[in-house]
């Protein structure tokens, strides 16, 4: 006996207080392992089932345009101011789809 | 005087004029051979092509010519100049859309499960200017339509008119390329919907001295798969066929790669397009889907209508 605890109670308190503890380290890793497979599977899925952007393509803004056009080149070229001609002739070729 | 030639070619109609008979011949010859060279390096629908070989080595270095790598810089120079708008990279969108082959072997082949795939943008295109090299990574294939037939009109115009010091047109499924001097009052336009229209078909007709125009239209290349209708241009953004306003797009401009782009960008763009053309003073002319019409930077109005 001890400080007047029977001795068999003393271990049974000990294994019960272990026994807790385990418990207790078992569901926090299995906390901490079910948050980090559902971030894997998020992600796994997240690429593999792929949405899609509904909103269409726009032009460059205007703000834009000028910084793009005087460093990349990449502004469609006009065509010279005399392109036109008189007109009204009957037509060689056609301009159409294809 | 005037003389024209016809044949097919890039899987479409081709239509050589040069402004002197006795120089038609060998302005044909000289396109047919550039034709065949871009066709060879170009093709999506040929196996033996460099871009199907390229394609089918997604992910990898692969030798190119020069002939396509100055395609692809072309395609890359359009996609940031539309703003992705063009983008080189939907050949595997596309193809997943059904439009596998040659146009005219598509066939309805019942319900399909529709994946959309985005596109992967200039960005997964890796150039090595020395060594001839490309690589297109993530999977991503090139298709080189939107930009390749027009590239091609330039080449063969240009190389035509430097063969035969002669003006010279190159219609190409009605993406057209002048060089050279043009004859009096210009070369005679018209304007429609298909390429293959008559040339005494009802519309508007335009003269070009220079430069170069180009049409993209919804109304043509449109196929059903799985029982919804398809059409050929798509919006990079979706990786659907573009949202249609407007139906046909006309766009002139110095080069025909850039007024193909133009065009093409406008369908993509819908109805935000009119502030961009008339900001970098691309003439054109877009038809809506209700049939109105309205002409943009110098486009001329009320010109004549053919018989």
């Amino acid at each position: 006996m001890i400080d007047g605890v029977p001795e068999e109670a003393r271990v049974r308190a000990d294994a019960r207080d272990a026994g807790l503890n385990l418990v207790d380290n078992w569901t926090v890793a299995l906390a901490v392992g079910a948050i980090a497979l559902t971030g894997v599977l998020g992600l796994a899925a997240a690429d593999t089932f792929r949405g899609h952007n509904t909103a269409q393509s726009q032009p460059p803004s205007s703000q834009t345009d000028p910084g793009v056009n005087a460093n990349g080149g990449f502004a469609p070229q006009a065509p010279p101011d005399s392109s036109f001609g008189s007109g009204g002739q009957q037509p060689a070729v056609v301009s159409g789809g294809s | 005087m005037v003389a024209h030639a016809e044949f097919r070619a890039l899987g479409t109609g081709a239509r050589v004029l040069t402004t002197h008979e006795s120089a038609l011949d060998a302005a044909v010859t000289v396109v047919q051979r550039e034709l065949e060279r871009i066709d060879q390096a170009c093709s999506r629908f040929r196996e033996d092509s460099e871009l199907s070989q390229l394609n089918r080595r997604s992910g990898s270095w692969v030798t190119v010519s020069l002939l396509l790598m100055t395609a692809i810089d072309e395609a890359v120079r359009v996609f940031r100049m539309t703003n992705g708008a063009v983008d080189p990279t939907m050949g595997r969108a596309i193809r997943i859309l059904g439009y596998d082959r040659d146009f005219t072997d598509l066939r309805d082949e019942g319900p399909i499960n529709l994946i959309l795939q985005p596109s992967g943008g200039a960005g997964v295109i890796e150039i090595h200017r020395v060594a001839h090299q490309v690589r297109v990574r993530g999977g991503h294939e090139l298709d080189l339509g939107a930009t390749a037939k027009a590239l091609a009109a330039d080449l063969c115009a240009r190389a035509a008119f430097e063969a035969c010091q002669v003006g010279t047109l190159v219609s190409l499924g009605g993406d057209i390329a002048i060089a050279g001097p043009a004859p009096e009052g210009g070369w005679s336009i018209l304007i429609a919907e298909d390429h293959a229209a008559s040339l005494d078909a009802p519309g508007e007709v335009i003269a070009l001295r220079s430069g170069a125009i180009a049409t993209s239209t919804t109304t043509l290349r449109r196929w059903r798969q799985g029982g919804a209708v398809r059409h050929h241009i798509l919006d990079p953004a979706t990786g659907a066929p573009a949202r249609e306003h407007w139906r046909t797009a006309s766009v002139v401009a110095a080069s025909c790669v850039d007024a193909n782009a133009a065009a093409t960008a406008a369908i993509v763009w819908g109805e935000a397009a009119s502030g961009w053309l008339q900001a970098h003073r691309l003439p054109a002319r877009l038809v809506a889907l209700d049939g109105s019409v309205i002409r943009i930077a110098g486009w001329p109005a009320g010109t004549a209508v053919a018989l």
